[in-house]
């Protein structure tokens, strides 16, 4: 098994039994710590695909600064021992759930990823259209790379093609930072 | 080059830019003015949505241009939706001066974030692209959020925000996952590029049908089809009133407004297998809103079940859109104008009721038409329009959408959409019942007839604002007039509109030419 | 223009009275009989200048409404069949604003949601095209709930008690409950039309579209809809049971329009758009509609002779002279189809008559049961000696409307199911026996002490009567007028010889 597999192991079953006991703990503030391990194995499957810079966000933003935001939440609510009370629809909350991850495997293991790159590769040198549009800005000297390993790439994406979308986050944070306010704010 | 297409024609999205504008002044004027006139951020913010809607119409007439690389496109369809998007603005900011002055705090922000959710929805009919359009339909959502839970001191409200909030993230995380399975399968988010793709696709895989079966379900929750409507009627109910009334009318539009694109342009060449699908959700739903309205006894639940049926009509057409026919195109968009101008004028009904009672339950609306006769006109107008029936805009738009399905041979669901709006008769004529039939309750003094009959109001408080607990405001009697006026035009004289509307279509669905 | 007038005049009418003040009574009354009146001799006028000889379809303009895919046009036209009912409507409409003179209570909204109601009746009966056809059909249902379930009366018959909310709410949704299979089979009809290569709603052009032959048995399956659906609307058995219900229910003027034209509505519209647009269908299923024509005479005589209500017993005689009208339909053969058109016109005069003198009545006794009234003759003549020209034009009397009309069906019936016309005179027999009853018992039996101080009819509600009586005992005397332009619309039904 080579060093790179036992870190996967490592990180999979971390991650997994984190995020269970996100799920299963009654304590809140040891699940939101738990999220925390589940953000930063995350994190670490961004590192293995050679995406350092989305592995990077993902620290600073999620096991960071959302976490953080989580903790305070919580340490300035009372009564959070509650958790959810049991009710009639359980039974297909559960079910639900279920049959999608059912459905869910089955396309992951169904579908030849691989393949179905080729495939639209294809596609896209056939339709003219398509290859004008493609995410890529990127050069194509870096075309086999995984988006989101390229900061540059993705800088120059999201100032160049995509700014207007870029924009509108911006907004849509402003929105968010006003509603805080207003919500907040006392009278 | 994306670089030329960053500095060339930006003056097409001059109204974008200004619409922000405005609503940073309005916040920024918010600051300056001293508590008693905040009204003022009312006018400013219409008289700047005039504005804009007169420049829209002069700057962007007959222009047909992709911006960005095609994220954007400034065509009719952007052009129409921006006009109405900027008009439903108008009359909701209109409808809401009285209530927000009554019985929310932050005026200002309230306005801003509305003028936010214009800027958003002009977005959403205008994108190419799909995460753009996810984009702005995510700024829509968070300006409605904050509003849904703007009466901060009503529990309900705030029981509202939350559910909204949790339910909205839900179905954007959805959203994105189906998205990010198109785009792992066919690697493509243009709206042209994916229909150029599925044309050829052939046997797609398994991943490509999850993935568009999510951005159905995602988009489902947002337009609250069932069985993704479980939000709405508590989120209607919790809702300040007009934040309600802009909930069932512009985010409803808006969504359809990216939805029709999106099937239109994107997802057209696979409808055989996607028809069938939309029309069984289109049937479920209309069947389930229309029936569980027959039990509601408040009138915003019952609002938000009847929205939902309309949401069934709409899917209707979605399902019976046509490459070759405009019907189903023409009808989704008219219907959206017509119920726009109907369910307005019930809301804005029941907001000047509730200004002068705070009541919304359906039985205090009991001998209304004795007391404030043109209100109750009003409202019964705006429900036998809802209800479908004729000289009215509810009846020429059905009477256009269903035509549409039939003629795509979807006979069988134009006829239980037809069934549907006789179920939703009964419960608007329950509704009607009680303002026309049933005798006023004993309102214990609390609510006098209207001034012609009793010129001294019982003193209670006192004061200029205590006025407006008797009669409506003339500006609310405006609007309502303005609506009931739209109500009878869509019923009677659609053909301009009908006119618009074929240049809309021209533009998503080229083949469609009349 | 005259015809767009016959809509405008009422609809204008209307919307102007809407912004009368509302406790002006006697002004909005004034204006509302004003309107009516110019209405009736519009009305009279165009009948009078209608050209039999010429035929077809008279008075036409037309104005697109949408254009190509939908073409949908504001298309109006007088024929042999509607000409009468335009007739018809003005007389009823005249007649009903007169005898709801006594109406206090919102007079504004009252006489406003009935001019709407007028509006879409002469809409339905001049349109020639399907959509707006449909438009006013639904119009004229509209104001329905709120006439009724504002102004119309509860009434309590000890058993058991009908609220007007219930007579209300069951006919309207009765009434739309049909007009949704009309709707769906007009959508068919277009989805068929535009398969055939001609989408459009014009009747006109829709005639000469062959159904069948985009999809085997569409007509087949499609007229039925049109039967059943319009057929709600004019009484058709086992649909009927909103009618009595809505007519006890609601306030007289309700009553005469909707007895006299509303229900005139449904047979019109299944020769109109059934008979004439699906002719193979009409074919098939007339065997059907005759069947339950004939239960409706039968069913309707024998109801109406068990009820204690005089509204009741007027409701059920309209069901039951409704059946005439589906007979003479069904016949499909000329004699028959034009007895039950005038049978229509007829019918629409009579009962409303019937129900102007039970308003009257009722009025001044506060009752309307018959087993209390008792000789009212002695105080109240005029009503009386109407309610038995009513009542004998009802039965078929020589010399009466009502005469000719079964008449013409009897022979229609006689000429193509024989059984059932043994049964149809038997319904009118059973008529005459109910009806003569009434009269005796009711009118010319010696007076209750009751009834002592029972005043008469008031000055205005004998005008109504009046007129009503005097189009029965013409069109008896001299039908030939009516039945010249009736055979003119008649000829031009496709599948009538």
């Amino acid at each position: 098994m080579a060093f790179q597999e036992v870190i996967f192991w490592v990180l999979a079953v971390s991650s997994v039994a984190a995020a269970l006991g996100v799920v299963l703990l009654r304590d809140i503030f040891r699940a939101a710590l738990l999220l925390v391990v589940v953000f930063l194995a995350v994190a670490g499957f961004f590192v293995m695909m050679n995406a350092e810079f989305l592995a990077v966000v993902q620290v600073l933003i999620y096991a960071g600064a959302i976490a953080i935001l989580i903790i305070f939440a919580i340490m300035l609510t009372r009564e959070v021992q509650q958790g959810n009370l049991p009710n009639r629809l359980q039974p297909a909350a559960v079910l639900f759930p279920v049959l999608l991850l059912a459905a869910l495997v089955f396309v992951a293991v169904d579908t030849d990823w691989n393949l179905l790159q080729d495939q639209s590769r294809e596609l896209q040198d056939n339709v003219e259209v398509v290859q004008t549009h493609t995410i890529g800005g990127i050069p194509d000297e870096m075309r086999g790379d995984i988006p989101g390993s390229d900061r540059s790439g993705l800088g120059e994406l999201l100032i160049n093609d995509f700014v207007l979308p870029f924009e509108i986050a911006s907004m849509l944070l402003l929105a968010a930072i006003i509603g805080a306010l207003v919500l907040v704010r006392e009278r | 080059m994306p670089e030329t297409n960053l500095t060339s024609n930006l003056h097409l999205l001059l109204p974008e830019f200004l619409l922000a504008t405005l609503a940073f002044a309005v916040f920024a004027i918010d600051l300056l003015l001293p508590a008693n006139r905040k009204k003022l951020l009312a006018w400013v913010s219409v008289a700047g949505l005039i504005g804009l809607l007169a420049l829209a119409l002069a700057l962007l007439w007959g222009e047909n241009e992709e911006m960005y690389g095609g994220l954007i496109k400034v065509d009719s369809y952007a052009l129409f939706f921006k006009s109405f998007f900027i008009l439903l603005g108008i009359f909701i900011i209109l409808s809401s001066v009285d209530y927000v002055g009554k019985h929310l705090s932050h005026p200002g922000e309230y306005y801003g974030l509305i003028l936010f959710s214009v800027l958003a929805m002009n977005v959403m009919a205008a994108s190419r692209e799909i995460l753009t359009a996810y984009v702005a339909l995510e700024l829509m959502s968070f300006s409605f959020y904050i509003m849904v839970s703007y009466a901060r001191y009503n529990p309900r409200s705030n029981e509202a925000g939350i559910k909204y909030v949790l339910i909205g993230a839900f179905s954007s995380a959805i959203l994105l996952f189906g998205i990010s399975m198109l785009y792992s399968t066919i690697g493509v988010t243009h709206f042209a590029d994916i229909s150029a793709t599925l044309a050829n696709a052939g046997d797609a895989s398994p991943a490509l049908w999850v993935g568009l079966a999510l951005i159905l379900v995602g988009l489902g929750f947002k337009v609250a089809a069932v069985p993704f409507h479980m939000w709405a009627p508590d989120v209607y109910q919790g809702a300040p009133l007009p934040v309600t009334a802009y909930l069932a009318v512009g985010s409803k539009a808006a969504a359809f407004a990216l939805m029709l694109r999106l099937f239109a342009e994107a997802f057209m060449p696979s409808i055989d297998d996607w028809q069938i699908i939309v029309a069984i959700i289109a049937a479920i739903t209309m069947t389930v809103g229309n029936l569980v309205a027959i039990a509601q006894h408040n009138i915003k639940r019952l609002l938000a079940y009847s929205s939902i049926g309309q949401v069934g009509f709409l899917l209707v057409g979605i399902a019976a859109l046509s490459e070759t026919s405009p019907l189903a195109s023409n009808g989704v968009m008219l219907h959206i104008v017509g119920y726009s101008f109907t369910n307005l004028a019930v809301f804005v009904g029941i907001i000047a009721f509730f200004n002068m009672t705070g009541k919304e339950e359906i039985a205090d609306f009991s001998g209304l038409a004795d007391r404030h006769p043109f209100l109750a006109a009003a409202m019964a107008i705006g429900m036998f329009s809802l209800a479908g029936l004729p000289f009215f805009a509810g009846f020429t738009t059905k009477f256009y959408l269903f035509t549409a399905a039939a003629n795509e041979g979807l006979l069988w669901l134009a006829g239980l959409a037809i069934v549907n709006s006789l179920i939703s008769l009964y419960y608007y004529q329950v509704e009607i019942r009680h303002m026309y039939i049933q005798p006023a309750p004993d309102m214990e003094g609390k609510l006098e007839p209207a001034s012609a009959h009793n010129p001294h109001p019982p003193p209670v408080g006192g004061g200029a604002e205590d006025a407006s607990r008797h009669s409506p405001t003339p500006l609310i009697i405006g609007v309502l007039i303005l609506m009931v006026l739209g109500t009878f035009f869509v019923g009677v004289y659609p053909f301009p509109i009908v006119e618009a509307l074929d240049a809309a279509t021209s533009a998503i669905l080229p083949g469609a030419g009349s | 223009m005259e015809l767009f007038l016959t809509i405008l005049f009422p609809f204008v009418g209307g919307v102007l009275l809407a912004f009368f003040p509302p406790n002006r009574g006697r002004e909005i009354k004034l204006f509302s009989a004003f309107v009516a009146f110019s209405t009736l001799v519009l009305s009279i006028v165009i009948f009078a200048l209608y050209d039999y000889r010429e035929g077809g379809y008279q008075f036409t303009e037309s104005f697109t409404w949408l254009e190509h895919p939908l073409n949908i046009s504001f298309s109006l036209g007088l024929d042999g069949i509607s000409a009468p009912m335009v007739l018809l409507t003005g007389i009823v409409m005249f007649a009903a604003i007169l005898v709801s003179w006594n109406i206090e209570h919102r007079p504004k909204d009252f006489f406003v949601l009935l001019m709407m109601l007028v509006a879409g009746v002469y809409g339905t009966f001049v349109t020639r095209d399907l959509f707006f056809l449909f438009f006013f059909y639904e119009l004229a249902v509209l104001p329905m709930y709120l006439l009724i379930g504002v102004w119309g009366s509860s009434s309590d018959f000890g058993t058991f008690i009908r609220t007007k909310e219930y007579g209300a709410m069951k006919l309207v949704l009765y009434l739309v409950a049909g007009s949704v299979l009309v709707w769906v089979s007009i959508l068919a009809v277009y989805w068929a039309a535009s398969q055939a290569g001609t989408p459009t709603f014009s009747l006109e052009e829709l005639q000469s579209v062959e159904f069948n032959d985009g999809f085997k048995h569409f007509e087949n399956l499609f007229f039925p809809f049109f039967m059943v659906g319009f057929g709600v609307l004019a009484g058709l058995w086992p649909f009927h049971t909103w009618s009595p219900d809505g007519h006890v229910a609601a306030p007289t003027a309700v009553s005469m329009l909707h007895a006299g034209v509303l229900m005139k509505l449904g047979a019109y519209g299944i020769i109109r758009v059934g008979m004439i647009l699906l002719p193979d269908g009409a074919d098939t299923w007339m065997p059907v509609l005759i069947g339950l024509g004939t239960v409706n005479v039968l069913y309707g005589a024998i109801a109406a002779m068990s009820q204690q209500d005089l509204k009741y017993v007027v409701g059920y005689s309209s069901v039951s002279h409704m059946g005439y009208v589906f007979m003479g339909i069904a016949t499909l053969h000329p004699l028959g189809v034009g007895g039950a058109v005038l049978q229509m016109f007829s019918h629409g005069i009579m009962t409303a008559l019937f129900f102007a003198l039970v308003g009257v009545i009722y009025d001044r006794t506060h009752v309307r049961d018959i087993r209390v009234l008792e000789g009212l003759s002695k105080r109240m003549g005029f009503t009386a000696a109407f309610f038995a020209v009513a009542g004998l034009a009802s039965l078929g009397l020589p010399g009466l409307s009502g005469f000719i009309a079964e008449f013409l069906v009897f022979v229609g019936v006689f000429e193509e199911y024989l059984p059932l016309a043994v049964l149809a005179v038997i319904g009118a027999a059973i008529t005459a026996v109910y009806i003569l009853r009434l009269l005796a018992k009711v009118f010319f039996g010696p007076i209750s002490p009751r009834w002592e101080h029972l005043g008469e009819a008031s000055k205005i509600e004998m005008g109504a009567i009046a007129l009503l009586g005097f189009v029965l005992l013409f069109v008896g005397v001299w039908p030939l007028p009516f039945m010249d332009v009736i055979n003119a619309g008649v000829s031009t039904i496709p599948g009538v010889s």
